[in-house]
């Protein structure tokens, strides 16, 4: 896919990951007050973790290298989705059905307010990279009208 | 290097437009990676690549060097890139490619014109 020009696969995985922290942004919202999981107990906020990822294939590395070009096409990716360590959100509660014999309810550690801030961050790293490809494509357009 | 037949302005305009290419690369990289905790934001040696393409030398085919953009402090997870400042410079490099390809082709163009003679 990155015959044409790289910089689309580099956007395209910023678009990717970008896309990825927004799901995991929206399941800790819908998530923010669940209080019975699979794995028992309260949702736990989770996060993305972002790591630069090299792009180009074993060919295209070998021809960067040689033209001293190497390590240029750095792409992102997500290698991990973690829990957030911080412990749940006690809420003293005793009528509900999941509080503990002291009467307190343990919620998710989800803080909607941080939510959002990561949400809109989010958003703008994503409108940023959807630039990139609108500025990479106006670019091959214009040096494909080079005729004179 | 042979001199070339017909414009020798044709082989500097498209190493410029390399170089511009390959600014673009390094710009979408920082952007991608604008939250990557630790990345450095990187940018071509841009002025002295640009004053090579020019030269008719073999020197001037090699590639832009790279160097870290200190252009902004680094936030509290080590990134530095500065998502305003790329993208100024992404809407500046796509446009003076633009330029750069627009001039190729009057060139071109006026070549063209010699060719036919002025018909």
């Amino acid at each position: 896919m990155d015959l044409l020009n790289p910089t689309f696969a580099i956007a395209a995985s910023a678009l990717r990951a970008e896309r990825m922290r927004l799901d995991v942004i929206a399941s800790n919202l819908a998530n923010a007050s669940t209080t019975r999981t699979e794995a028992g107990g309260p949702y736990r906020r989770r996060h993305v973790i972002f790591e630069t990822e090299s792009m180009g294939s074993d060919f295209a590395d070998t021809i960067a290298a040689l033209g001293g070009t190497a390590d240029t096409q750095r792409g992102v990716e997500v290698t991990a989705v973690v829990d957030d360590p911080t412990p749940p959100r006690m809420v003293f509660d005793p009528g509900h059905p999941d509080a503990n014999p002291e009467g307190y309810v343990a919620y998710p550690n989800v803080n909607p307010v941080l939510e959002m801030v990561d949400l809109m961050a989010a958003t703008r790293a994503y409108e940023a990279n959807v630039q990139v490809v609108n500025a990479t494509k106006r670019m091959a357009e214009s040096a494909l009208s080079i005729s004179g | 290097m042979p001199t070339p037949l017909i414009d020798p302005i044709f082989d500097g305009l498209a190493r410029a437009l390399d170089v511009h290419n390959r600014r673009h690369d390094v710009l979408a990289t920082n952007l991608a990676n604008v939250e990557t905790p630790g990345f450095r934001a990187q940018e071509v040696d841009f002025r002295s690549a640009l004053a090579r393409a020019f030269e008719q030398t073999e020197e001037a085919a090699r590639p832009a060097d790279l160097v870290e953009d200190t252009s902004a402090p680094a936030r509290a997870d080590g990134n530095t890139v500065d998502l305003d400042l790329q993208m100024a410079k992404l809407a500046e490099n796509a446009g003076r490619y633009t330029a750069l390809t627009r001039i190729l082709g009057k060139r071109i163009g006026l070549v063209r014109l010699a060719i036919d003679g002025g018909r």
